[in-house]
């Protein structure tokens, strides 16, 4: 069942109980075999948790501590943080970091930036995917074709990507503005404004995901048993109520899926505005158009490496805000949409019965 | 007895694992990485130098792109031992922030990088670990003006050793020129500029002058002017003393209220430095001046186009002279091959490699010895209608009498600058006043 | 780094994808549905086409015969010196070691991913210990946290205390598993792998290492094919982390090969766009071997339902 992806607890049932005399006979054979059976299961996980616990756990306490401290790249830890002349303070305190990245406009306008970027990125990109979802799960001639067809732009790396697309949206020479003046309707900035730049990049995401996202909902799509159609055909519904109040409300799970993890690459979107900027300094546009929280974070703990600033300590201060802001919104955005899409009750009993199905 | 044994193999595959995971890690921290490359030193002994640098250095064999001296070709010609890989990165700004997180790392710096001078001092600040390199410089007998050897020297350890210096002319184009109805003759142009007595304020007026007739921009960028005015103050944005003075000291207000004016006056292409449009602009007529450091030729030369013609240079420049960038090369200390590496280092920047250098590309020599050289003397530039750059930048170098302070803070503050005139300039979307002010804010958060 | 989270938990709405395509199969689907009029067909072709140009367009500028910073609509018309600016790039970026590189990573990382993940997933799916719930709840949980959040720390700790910086192990150690993996081997190793067969396994006398080398990879094996197809393409175009800590050695890895090439000072874009081609050629011509593989892959990634 769709659902049980999105949905950690179902996962976490215990496997059945097994019969006696199996049991019976592991124990029978040994002291060897009986620490096989009770030691194995942690070995084979162990491998996963050791690695994560050095690439994901240990590092995720290691930036909190650096976030307090006074951590400059490449002079290193130089005690306890101090905010300086922004806040007109140099008394050491575990916050200050914290405190120096709020007076920070760039922090905020990064913020703003990726929030903006998320949503013209997301909003269309899975609009769009719907409706060709819709259309190749009709009885399309060549499929495997056209499947791959919108898939291709997935194999190409964002950052190449973005490199190509940086031409087209070149501000005096690309291709878009120079047809857009041929046209008659005059060049848009798009590096200097703030709105176009955002769209600009958002196209770049789109490019590679919509196609991709495509799939998922198609696969979904074609999960939906077929006689709720039928039952809806009966009822009389046409094309797009059969798509209104038979396909989105079944597609729920997948929905909630692909927006959550929107959610946490849309906020970390780096590659992109990375390579979309021009020249070698100003990353994120000369006024923050474009800059988001990751190339903030980037740009302020490994491009701007100044001895005497803790430069690093704030790149992680900032870190730990993302971090923080993506649990939030995930959170957030996933009661939005189970309430949203939760709404109708016919699809739910359904469900329950597919899940039987499944089982 | 068959379970025992197949327990046993189940163990050998568990350990198979484990020890796939340790021998990832394990060739992760005993094998070298390729940057550091080489192995143990020791004459006659094969060793690889890789040296990073950036931009178009001229060492190297010439490309299509970037001109050239071949100069590792002849080192390895008489060191058979030793083989060097350059790295050539794109931009000064992009070779700083790898080098930087090398350095911070400890690992991964190349044994020979190029350090252009705004970032000199965040390398003489770690001076401990960079390798006094005086000892070859003088076995190669090189020297340097008395600036730049300073530049590259802490406590008596000399670890700069400089290339190039960027004595600054005016590049302009003689057909726009000719359009505007201005002198197109490369001595009546720098008349028209003001000849010796050349300010800043008669060279925007010959702007104005410039604008008015054609109604298209004079020079590319304000950024680019401010970097002409800002390497003229002695202390512009950090004081000798460390302090930042950047947005109290007068001098700089005064350059950026000038340059501002300028730009929304029209003069001002309003191009962002190092960006493809800036770069397209080269070849576009977009502006008609550029100032000219003597490594920006190969710029010039590289963007418009080997073939291009229009270009030339004035022997001039606004305030008297000024240099803009020009570098150093530097050896790390946790470099492997450190000895061969600062051998090759000193090698060259000898007087008769950085002549070889300006021949070939157009990066001018920072050695006196290698000024006197009379081929250097006598070079001309069928680029720049066949002007005499010998005899220019020499002229243009002696005419700089300022060497300006770089402190730690100066290449952040100097970043925030171009950021703030840009978007005065290119972006349009601040008044002068407003960007002032967004700097002053930029400037604090350094502290 | 977070291309590799992003995509992976991206893939993991593949995961309710793979069961239900198994519930798909089951329900046996007898109408194929309506026929598509050809509005559709001109829409799928417009999108596609819509997808192909920024693609052509870059070929296309690498093909040019003068070298220019930029060119505008009038690189739209291929020209014809395409091989030429291609074996300069090739040069430029030293093909042969960002490729070998790029493989290295890739490969060594989705191997390692998909064999803990299949270990992990067995014991998570298939075997019952204490502190199985609590743990698979734990990983599931950090499937939310960002890598780039990681990134400080991990700088400090592969570039600086293992001495790993500007080399290819310090890409692949943070990509040695994936919870995701974890998660989706655990998944689908619990529908697709009955108890009979462990138990059969077991009665034989089989070790524990032994039923999971007999039993269950061979079960894993569709969902650990598409494990590594994801991880493999996640890892190829992973930018972010490689531009970090590869810092000045950027020709060994591709996506920073091409980001290297993208001078600015020296701007010559036939080579730009023939580095990004050449960076983005091999994955390519995998996709057009394996497309269906990774089409099918998202589409009904438990085969064996």
């Amino acid at each position: 069942m769709a659902a049980t992806s999105a949905h950690p607890s179902t996962t976490a049932t215990p496997p059945p109980a097994r019969d006696d005399a199996y049991e019976r006979k592991l124990r029978a054979r040994g002291r060897r075999g009986r620490l096989d059976v009770k030691l194995s299961p942690y070995l084979y996980i162990s491998p996963f948790f050791v690695l994560f616990l050095i690439t994901g756990l240990f590092p995720l306490g290691f930036t909190a501590w650096i976030a307090t401290r006074n951590w400059n790249t490449l002079t290193g830890d130089g005690g306890v943080a101090v905010c300086g002349a922004v806040c007109d303070s140099t008394d050491p305190s575990i916050f200050a970091n914290f405190q120096w990245v709020f007076q920070q406009s760039a922090f905020w306008d990064a913020l703003r930036n990726s929030f903006s970027i998320f949503l013209i990125s997301t909003i269309p990109q899975l609009i769009v995917a719907l409706v060709l979802a819709v259309i190749l799960d009709a009885n399309l001639k060549a499929k495997t074709f056209w499947r791959m067809g919108v898939l291709l732009p997935y194999v190409v790396a964002p950052s190449a990507a973005a490199i190509i697309f940086s031409q087209i949206f070149s501000d005096r020479m690309g291709l878009v503005n120079t047809a857009l003046n041929w046209i008659g309707i005059g060049a848009i900035p798009w590096h200097a404004s703030t709105f176009w730049s955002h769209i600009a990049i958002a196209t770049i995401v789109n490019f590679r995901w919509t196609g991709y996202n495509t799939l998922i909902f198609l696969a979904a799509m074609q999960a939906i048993p077929r006689d709720v159609f039928e039952a809806a055909v009966v009822d009389g519904a046409g094309r797009f109520r059969q798509f209104f109040s038979v396909t989105i409300p079944m597609l729920r799970p997948t929905l909630i899926f692909v927006i959550l993890t929107s959610t946490i690459g849309g906020l970390q979107i780096f590659d992109e505005p990375r390579m979309f900027t021009e020249g070698t300094s100003g990353y994120g546009g000369s006024n923050n158009q474009f800059l988001t929280v990751s190339l903030y974070l980037w740009d302020l703990g490994f491009n701007k490496t100044t001895i005497g600033q803790p430069n690093m300590g704030r790149s992680a201060a900032v870190a730990w805000l993302l971090f923080l802001i993506v649990v939030v919104f995930a959170i957030v955005n996933y009661l939005l949409t189970q309430r949203i899409a939760s709404s109708g009750g016919k699809p739910r009993t359904k469900k329950k019965s597919a899940k039987k199905v499944s089982a | 007895m068959g379970s025992s044994i197949r327990t046993r193999r189940g163990l050998a595959a568990t350990a198979g694992i484990a020890s796939i995971t340790l021998a990832l890690t394990a060739c992760g921290g005993g094998g070298d990485n390729d940057a550091a490359g080489g192995d143990d030193t020791g004459s006659g002994e094969q060793v690889t130098i890789n040296v990073s640098t950036f931009n178009a250095p001229g060492f190297g064999a010439p490309t299509a792109d970037k001109p050239g001296a071949d100069l590792w070709a002849e080192y390895e010609k008489d060191h058979p031992n030793v083989k060097i890989v350059e790295t050539v990165a794109d931009s000064s700004d992009n070779a700083r922030a790898a080098f930087n997180t090398a350095i911070s790392t400890g690992t991964g710096a190349y044994d020979i990088q190029m350090a252009d001078i705004d970032w000199m001092p965040s390398i003489t600040a770690l001076a401990d670990q960079f390798v006094d390199l005086a000892p070859y410089a003088k076995e190669a007998k090189g020297d340097w003006l008395d600036w730049k050897t300073a530049q590259g020297t802490v406590d008596g350890k000399q670890i700069g050793l400089g290339t190039d210096i960027g004595p600054e002319g005016i590049c302009y184009r003689s057909d726009l020129f000719e359009a505007a109805g201005l002198p197109t003759d490369r001595a009546e142009v720098a008349t028209a500029f003001g000849g010796d007595d050349a300010t800043w304020d008669s060279f925007f007026e010959l702007g104005a002058q410039y604008t008015a007739a054609t109604g298209k921009a004079f020079f590319d960028s304000s950024a680019a002017i401010f970097q002409g005015m800002v390497n003229q103050i002695e202390e512009s944005h950090v004081a000798k003393d460390g302090t930042i003075i950047a947005t109290t000291n007068p001098q700089v207000k005064a350059d950026y209220d000038q340059v501002t004016t300028a730009a929304l006056a029209g003069q001002s292409a309003g191009l962002k430095q190092w960006t493809d449009d800036w770069s397209a602009g080269f070849k576009t007529d977009a502006f008609a001046v550029s100032l000219c450091p003597a490594w920006l030729v190969n710029n010039i030369k590289g963007n418009a186009g080997e073939d291009f013609v229009g270009w030339d240079i004035a022997d001039v420049f606004p305030g008297g002279g000024g240099n803009w960038g020009g570098s150093f090369l530097v050896v790390p200390e946790q470099s492997k091959v450190k000895e061969e590496a600062a051998k090759l280092a000193a090698w060259i920047t000898a007087p008769e490699q950085q002549a070889k250098v300006f021949l070939a590309a157009s990066n001018f020599p920072s050695s006196p010895t290698a000024q006197a050289d009379p081929d250097v003397a006598a070079k001309t530039d069928p680029f720049l209608n066949d002007a005499p750059v010998g005899k220019i930048f020499a002229n243009r170098a002696k005419a700089v009498t300022v060497v300006p302070f770089k402190g730690a803070q100066y290449f952040d503050i100097q970043t925030a600058m171009a950021d703030a005139l840009n978007r005065v300039d290119v972006d349009k979307s601040q008044t002068p006043e407003q960007s002032w002010d967004q700097w002053v804010n930029d400037v604090k958060a350094l502290s | 780094m977070n291309q590799v989270s992003v995509a992976a938990l991206r893939q993991y709405g593949g995961n309710g994808v793979a069961n239900a395509a198994a519930r798909r199969r089951k329900q046996s689907v007898t109408s194929e549905g309506r026929r598509p009029g050809w509005v559709s067909y001109a829409i799928l072709t417009a999108v596609i086409l819509i997808s192909i140009v920024p693609l052509y367009y870059a070929v296309s500028i690498a093909s040019q015969d003068s070298t220019a910073t930029q060119f505008g609509a009038r690189a739209m018309i291929p020209g014809s010196s395409l091989w030429r600016n291609l074996s300069t790039a090739f040069g430029l970026i030293e093909f042969w070691r960002a490729f070998g590189g790029t493989v290295l990573v890739s490969t060594v990382c989705a191997a390692s991913t998909v064999l803990f993940s299949t270990l992990a997933g067995y014991s998570f799916s298939k075997l019952r210990f204490r502190g199985r719930g609590p743990l698979l709840l734990f990983v599931i949980g950090t499937m939310a946290i960002p890598t780039q959040l990681a990134v400080v720390p991990l700088y400090i700790m592969i570039g600086k205390w293992m001495g790993l910086f500007g080399s290819l192990w310090a890409i692949v150690i943070p990509g040695l598993v994936t919870a995701f993996g974890v998660f989706w081997m655990t998944q689908y190793l619990e529908g697709a792998l009955p108890y009979e067969l462990i138990e059969a396994a077991r009665m034989d006398g089989a070790s524990m290492i032994r039923t999971f080398w007999a039993v269950a990879l061979p079960a894993a094996r569709p969902a650990a094919a598409m494990l590594f197809l994801f991880t493999f393409v996640a890892q190829w175009t992973n930018f972010f982390w490689p531009m970090l800590i590869l810092g000045p050695n950027t020709n060994s890895f591709l996506t920073v090969a091409a980001a290297a090439l993208k001078g600015a000072r020296f701007t010559d874009y036939t080579l730009v766009m023939s580095g990004v081609i050449l960076t983005a050629f091999p994955l390519v011509v995998l996709f057009f071997f394996m497309g269906r593989q990774l089409v099918s892959g998202i589409m009904a990634g438990a085969v064996k339902g």
